[in-house]
């Protein structure tokens, strides 16, 4: 179902190194909108490369991330107030809060299952919104970023890296979450009204923004983390013309997912697994759909 | 829904993005027992690696190729460079070999390659050594010194290190110089071009890896020789 205020697309696709590996995605993605409100969430995890179990990791965690931020907003009544009473000091508290017992959950499933915790281990970045602020918060690497009312892409999130280099971290990873302060724990408030925003996994990020970049002057390279406007905004009218012909959901994650396989040369280069999630928030601005 | 999925196909630009480096160093032996056929068949294949390399779009974008030469003496003959960025030499024959110190200058190139690549911001993958040689070490070189080394770098994740040996080579002291997770391969004949398909073929594969993965190389059939 499409919500009347949001249309997204949303689709994890497999890369082509874990296919010649055969290996599953280990990426998950989702998408819901929360019934009688205009409230969206959305979830991308990314399951670790060398952990065999981490596909069902990180598809757990979008699940059950998406269902604790709710049951989190409907219980402290941010449904209704939520433009006014959150602040960035109280979805730090309550997201930290969330990851953690999600990482409790992980060890729990991993009992279940009977494998090893670890071998479930994924990435996490969440996302909520009204259209008229979003929030978001993160474990480990991806990408995020959100549309305002002026029509620029704006980051949301800074990749959180392990103390060693390249070292990604995992909602199972031992050091995120020893105090609420945690560098290697990320969250984000804006206060506006936001017009669309994006979430994706680290196999996205080469195609979709700008994260390596050279400064002559001082002979370094540098991460803009700039979501890059010429992918973002073509899709983001697509997504206005979908609505406008009333496209069912699974259609248009179907035409989403091609775009993640062969949408350009980077996308079709890409070795790793891909996700997306692209959400725009519909006000008068349907009206800026060609056609 | 009248109008065709074509009309609704997302799409859109990306960005220009540097590229995480992947270093391979060949150390390559040019002593006198290398002239004729043997270096006239490496040149050749170098030649193709290059063009191999240059048509693969992101292989292009990623690995840094340099060239160590070993004979009577050890030159750089190309820094790291991208295969797009130099014309490959010429290599001629000369003298004895200076193997060790072949190796040891492909292992200073990546200590400092790697320097770079931290101070100006870059990651980048393991690089490789590949070492070809058709002789053994002069006398006087220190292979206990260089098998050390090449062990504890290896074991810590520096570098790996691979040694081809073509007709004519010492068996025993090239496997006493490499790991014993990647013992030396002998080849079959002069199958150079094949050796350096297979090189680029293996190469990119790493250049194109994610974190994690464990990468299984192309098989060696093509240049190997079976050992009985």
């Amino acid at each position: 179902m499409i919500k009347e205020n949001w249309i997204s697309a949303w689709c994890s696709k497999i890369g082509s190194s874990h296919i010649i590996e055969g290996l599953p995605c280990q990426d998950s993605s989702k998408v819901i909108y929360l019934e009688n409100t205009e409230f969206i969430i959305a979830a991308i995890s990314d399951g670790a490369g060398s952990c065999e179990n981490s596909h069902i990791g990180s598809l757990f965690l979008v699940d059950r991330a998406i269902e604790k931020i709710a049951t989190a907003f409907k219980l402290r009544n941010w449904l209704e107030n939520g433009d006014s009473e959150l602040t960035l000091e109280k979805w730090r508290e309550e997201s930290f809060l969330i990851f953690k017992e999600l990482k409790e959950e992980v060890k729990l499933k991993s009992i279940e299952l009977e494998i090893d915790f670890k071998s479930l281990s994924a990435t996490l970045i969440i996302a909520i919104s009204n259209g008229k602020f979003i929030a978001c918060a993160n474990i480990g690497d991806g990408r995020a970023a959100f549309r305002n009312e002026d029509s620029d892409w704006i980051p949301m999130l800074v990749p959180t890296k392990g103390e060693e280099a390249n070292q990604t971290l995992f909602i199972t990873s031992e050091i995120w979450d020893e105090n609420i302060d945690s560098e290697y724990f990320g969250t984000f408030l804006y206060e506006k009204q936001i017009t669309a925003f994006t979430l994706l996994s680290d196999g996205c990020e080469r195609a979709s923004f700008e994260i390596l970049k050279y400064n002559e002057e001082e002979d370094k390279y540098f991460d803009p983390n700039k979501p890059f406007k010429p992918f973002f905004e073509p899709n983001y009218l697509n997504l206005l013309k979908l609505k406008k012909a009333n496209y069912e959901q699974n259609i248009i994650n179907e035409l989403w997912g091609n775009f993640l396989e062969n949408g350009n040369q980077k996308l079709i280069n890409e070795t790793d697994d891909k996700s997306i999630i692209l959400s725009v928030y519909l006000t008068s601005q349907i009206n800026e759909a060609e056609g | 829904m009248t109008e065709n999925f074509e009309t609704f196909s997302f799409g859109g630009e990306s960005p220009e993005n540097y590229e995480q480096k992947c270093l391979c160093v060949l150390a390559l032996d040019v002593s006198g027992s290398m002239a004729g056929n043997p270096i006239e068949k490496m040149n050749e294949a170098l030649k193709e690696f290059q063009k191999e390399l240059q048509n693969d779009f992101v292989a292009a974008q990623r690995i840094e190729v340099a060239i160590v030469t070993f004979g009577s003496t050890v030159e750089t003959i190309i820094q790291p460079t991208l295969s797009a960025d130099f014309e490959m030499p010429t290599l001629k024959t000369s003298g004895s070999t200076k193997l060790v110190d072949g190796v040891r200058m492909a292992i200073n190139i990546i200590d400092e390659r790697k320097i770079w690549y931290r101070s100006t911001g870059q990651t980048y993958f393991r690089p490789w050594i590949m070492l070809i040689t058709d002789g053994e070490p002069d006398g006087d070189q220190d292979l206990v010194g260089l098998s050390s080394e090449i062990r504890n770098k290896v074991d810590n994740k520096a570098f790996s290190f691979y040694a081809v040996g073509s007709d004519g080579y010492n068996h025993s002291k090239l496997s006493q110089i490499s790991h014993p997770s990647t013992p030396p391969i002998p080849l079959k004949g002069l199958a150079y071009n094949e050796l350096f398909k297979w090189l680029s073929a293996s190469i990119s594969l790493v250049s194109k890896s994610v974190e994690g993965q464990q990468i299984q190389l192309p098989s060696t059939g093509g240049w190997a020789q079976i050992q009985v």
